[in-house]
C-alpha cells in the first residue's frame, strides 16, 4: 500500500506542492524515528540516560540492557540534512574553527550544539550521558566523540574493532572484541547506566533481532525480481532506519519489517515497481547497483533524477553500513558477545577492498544489474578513498559499465544538480549503447541463415 | 603481532626467530636514538640544522636500511656542527598535523625563510613513535606491544582516553624545544588532524601558547600565501608578545 503525504512546503509558494507518495511502512519508519527523538528529548526529566553512538557497529540489544535512550549522532546529521537545517549548522562550525575539508555529518553535529542543541525535529536534544564509541573502520568517529567529549564533559569508552584487512575475521580478532565487551564497554555501560548486566536480557533482544533481520533481507532480495519492487538505495534508507538505529533488538522493529515485508510480497505478486515520491515507477529501464551514502540536502531531486529516467537502484553498498546482512550474519542469542563482536568486524567499512569489489560484483551479477554507479562523497574518506580502483576492478570484472559522480552527505554546497544529472544522463545513454553492441552480434548471425 | 610475524617470515622464506627479532630492535633502537639526538640538536641550535635538512636526512630513512640511516643522521650532525652558521633572531615553533601526508620540501623552507625556527615537528613519525628504548631482553612481541601500547607518540590518529590529557602532548613538546608558538599545517582531508585541530587549539589558547593554522596538499606549489602566514605569525611572536 501507499499513501500520499500532503508536504509542508518550507517556504512561501505559489505552486501547489504534489502529494508525496509514501509506503505505509516508510510512514511507520518516520513515526518511529519522531518518537525516538521524543523519548530522547524527555530522558533526562525523566530520570533516563542517553548513549550516545554510531551506526556501524552500533550495539543496540546490548545499550537496552540498561534502560539507556540511544541516540545516534549520523541519523541526526542525516536528518537535519533532509530538513535543510544542515547548512547554517556547516558554515556555524567552520566559523567555530572547523576546516571545511572535514566530514560534514560532524560539522553539522557540532554546529546544531553551537544553535542550542535542537534537534532534527525541534525538540531539545539534550547532552549524552555516555559516548559508546564503536569503531568500525572509520577514523573520524574518534574524532568526533572526542569533540562531544571536549564539550560536554560525557564519559566516553572506545571499543577498537579490528579492521579486516586480510579479508577475514580471526580467532583473534574476535576474543579480542569479546574482551574489550566484558572488560570494559559493559562495565561502563553499568556504571553509567546503575543498571546491572543481564545478558538473558540481551539474548531475549537479539531473538527479536533475528526476525527483523530475516525480514529486511528477505526485502532487499526482493529486487531480484523484474521489475524490481523495491528501490534498493533511495527506498532502502528509510527500510534501514529502525533497525540501523535504536530500534533493533525492539518488538516495534520486529512488527515494522513484518509490515513491510507484506508491503513488498505484495508488491511482487502484483507485479509492480517500487513507490517514488511521484508514485509508482512502472517502468523500469536500467537496474543500477550504487556505491557510497547518498546526499541528503536534495535527496529528492537525486533520486528524481534516477526515477525520470526510469532507473531503479537494485542494491547498494551504503544499505549495508549497519550489517551485512544479506551475507548471512544474524545476532546469535545462543552467543550474544561473540555474535555482537561478528557484527561489528562485518560491518561494510570494515571490510577490505576485495571484499567490497567482491560484494559489489555480486550484486551486479545476482541482481542482474546494467551497471556500477559511484556516488563519492567529497567529505566522507571512509567511503570516498579507493573508490575509483573499486570502479575500474568491477568494470573488469562484470563488463558492465561503471559511472563516478560527487556530492556531498549534507553540505548543500557541494550538490551540484546540473553536474550530476548530465552525467547520469550520459551513463542512461552509455548503457543503452552497451546493450546495443551486446545485441549486435546475435542479431548478425541470425541475418545470415 | 605474531601473526604479522608470521606472513613476514613467509615473505622472507624463512621463520623469523626471537633472536633475530631482538637483534633487530637493537638496531632500531640505535636508530631511534641518533633520530633523538637530531632532534635534540636542532631544538638548541635551529640555525645550525635548518629543518629543511634535517626533514631530508630524515626522509633518508625511508629508504635506507636502518644501520645506514643510523649513520647517516650522525654524519650529518658531525657536518653541520663543524661550520658556523648565523643565528637569526627567528621566532621557534613546533610545527604539527603533518604526520601522514608529508608536506613539499618548499612549505618547509618557505616557514624558515617567514622568520621560523622549527624546534620541533611530526615528520615521519614512524621514525620516533616509539619514545623509549624497547627492551632486548625476553619476550620480543611482548616487548614491542609494550612499547606501541604505553610508550608511543601520541598523535591526532590515536583516541584519547581521558579528555584531560587532550593537547598534553604537543604542550609538553612547545615546551621541552623551547617553543614560543605552535603552527598547524595539515593536508587538506586529513580528518584525523583537521578535527583534532580544534581541540589542541583550545589547549593551547589556556596555557597562551600562540598559534596559527593552515592547510596544505603534497603537491602544494603556492606558498607565496603560506609565507605571508608564517611571516606574520613569527612578527606577532617576536615583536609583540608579551615576552
Amino acid at each position: 500500500m501507499s499513501t500520499p503525504v500532503q508536504m509542508m512546503p518550507s517556504q512561501p509558494s505559489k505552486k501547489p506542492v504534489a502529494p508525496v507518495q509514501k509506503e505505509d511502512a516508510m510512514l511507520l519508519q518516520k513515526e518511529m524515528i519522531n518518537r525516538n527523538y521524543h523519548e530522547l528529548a524527555i530522558a533526562h526529566d525523566q530520570g533516563k540516560k542517553i548513549c550516545a553512538t554510531f551506526v556501524p557497529g552500533n550495539l543496540n540489544e546490548l545499550v537496552m540492557c540498561f534502560d539507556l535512550a540511544r541516540s545516534l549522532p549520523e541519523t541526526n546529521a542525516l536528518q537535519s540534512g533532509l530538513r535543510k537545517k544542515s547548512g547554517k549548522f556547516i558554515m556555524d562550525a567552520e566559523r567555530d574553527g572547523h576546516s571545511e575539508d572535514v566530514c560534514t555529518y560532524v560539522k553539522t553535529d557540532l554546529g546544531m550544539m553551537l544553535n542550542g542543541d535542537i534537534g532534527p525535529t525541534g525538540e531539545p536534544l539534550p547532552k549524552p550521558d555516555l559516548l559508546l564509541l564503536s569503531y568500525t573502520g572509520c577514523f573520524t568517529f574518534m574524532k568526533w566523540f572526542e569533540l562531544i567529549r571536549q564539550k560536554y564533559g560525557s564519559e566516553a569508552v572506545m571499543l577498537h574493532v579490528p579492521y579486516q584487512g586480510d579479508g577475514r575475521v580471526s580467532k583473534n580478532m574476535r576474543d579480542y572484541v569479546v574482551k574489550q565487551l566484558k572488560e570494559t564497554v559493559i562495565p561502563a555501560l553499568e556504571r553509567v547506566s546503575g543498571v546491572k548486566f543481564d545478558i538473558d536480557r540481551l539474548r531475549e533482544y537479539m531473538k527479536e533481532s533475528v526476525k527483523a533481520e530475516e525480514d529486511l533481507v528477505h526485502v532487499l532480495h526482493s529486487a531480484k525480481h523484474r521489475p524490481s519492487p523495491i528501490d534498493g538505495y533511495f527506498g532502502a534508507v528509510y527500510y534501514i532506519g529502525p533497525i540501523f538505529t535504536a530500534f533493533r533488538g525492539t518488538p516495534e522493529a520486529t512488527q515494522y519489517y513484518r509490515v513491510l515485508r507484506d508491503e513488498i510480497d505484495q508488491r511482487v505478486r502484483e507485479g509492480k515497481g517500487p513507490i517514488t515520491p511521484e508514485g509508482e515507477l512502472t517502468d523500469e529501464k536500467y537496474r543500477l547497483v550504487v556505491e557510497g551514502p547518498p546526499n541528503w540536502t536534495s535527496f529528492r531531486d537525486f533520486w528524481k533524477m534516477f526515477y525520470d529516467e526510469g532507473a531503479v537502484v537494485v542494491a547498494s553498498t551504503y544499505a549495508k553500513v549497519g550489517g551485512t546482512y544479506d551475507f548471512g550474519f544474524r545476532h546469535d542469542p545462543e552467543h550474544p558477545l561473540e555474535s555482537l563482536a561478528e557484527y561489528c568486524l562485518g560491518c561494510y567499512t570494515n571490510l577490505n577492498f576485495p571484499q567490497r569489489i567482491d560484494m559489489i560484483c555480486k550484486y551486479i551479477n545476482e541482481y542482474q544489474a546494467d551497471g556500477l554507479l559511484i556516488n563519492s562523497i567529497k567529505s566522507c574518506n571512509s567511503f570516498s578513498a579507493g573508490q575509483l580502483l573499486i570502479l575500474r576492478e568491477v568494470e573488469k570484472r562484470t563488463g558492465k559499465p561503471a559511472a563516478f559522480i560527487e556530492s556531498d552527505l549534507v553540505d548543500p554546497r557541494y550538490f551540484s544538480a546540473a553536474n550530476i544529472k548530465n552525467r547520469l544522463e550520459s551513463y542512461f545513454q552509455m548503457i543503452k549503447a552497451k546493450r546495443a553492441a551486446q545485441a549486435a552480434p546475435s542479431a548478425t548471425p541470425a541475418t545470415m541463415h | 603481532m605474531q601473526l604479522l610475524r608470521d606472513d613476514l617470515g613467509k615473505l622472507a622464506g624463512k621463520a623469523i626467530t626471537d633472536k633475530a627479532l631482538r637483534a633487530s630492535i637493537a638496531v632500531y633502537n640505535e636508530n631511534r636514538r641518533a633520530v633523538r639526538e637530531l632532534y635534540a640538536y636542532r631544538a638548541a641550535k635551529p640555525w645550525q640544522a635548518p629543518t629543511s635538512e634535517v626533514y631530508l636526512v630524515l626522509r633518508a630513512g625511508m629508504v635506507l636500511p636502518p644501520e645506514a640511516h643510523t649513520a647517516l643522521v650522525r654524519d650529518y650532525l658531525m657536518a653541520t656542527d663543524g661550520v658556523e652558521r648565523p643565528k637569526r633572531d627567528n621566532a621557534r615553533i613546533v610545527l604539527t598535523g603533518s604526520f601522514c601526508e608529508q608536506p613539499p620540501l618548499g612549505l618547509i623552507k618557505s616557514i624558515e625563510m617567514a622568520g621560523c625556527y622549527i624546534v620541533d615537528d611530526d615528520f615521519m613519525l614512524v621514525l620516533r613513535w616509539l619514545l623509549d628504548e624497547v627492551a632486548t631482553e625476553g619476550d620480543p612481541l611482548e616487548n614491542l606491544s609494550k612499547a606501541f601500547l604505553h610508550h608511543s607518540a601520541t598523535t591526532a590518529s590515536k583516541f584519547e582516553q581521558r579528555k584531560e590529557e587532550k593537547g598534553q602532548f604537543l604542550l609538553q613538546s612547545a615546551k621541552k624545544a623551547g617553543a614560543e608558538g605552535v603552527i598547524f599545517a595539515a593536508p587538506s582531508f586529513c580528518d584525523p588532524a583537521l578535527l583534532e585541530r580544534p581541540m589542541l587549539q583550545a589547549v593551547l589558547a589556556r596555557y597562551k601558547v600562540p598559534y596559527t593554522a593552515f592547510k596544505y596538499a603534497e603537491n602544494t606549489g603556492q606558498m607565496a600565501p603560506i609565507r605571508e602566514q608564517a611571516g606574520t605569525f613569527a612578527d606577532s611572536i617576536k615583536l609583540w608578545s608579551a615576552a
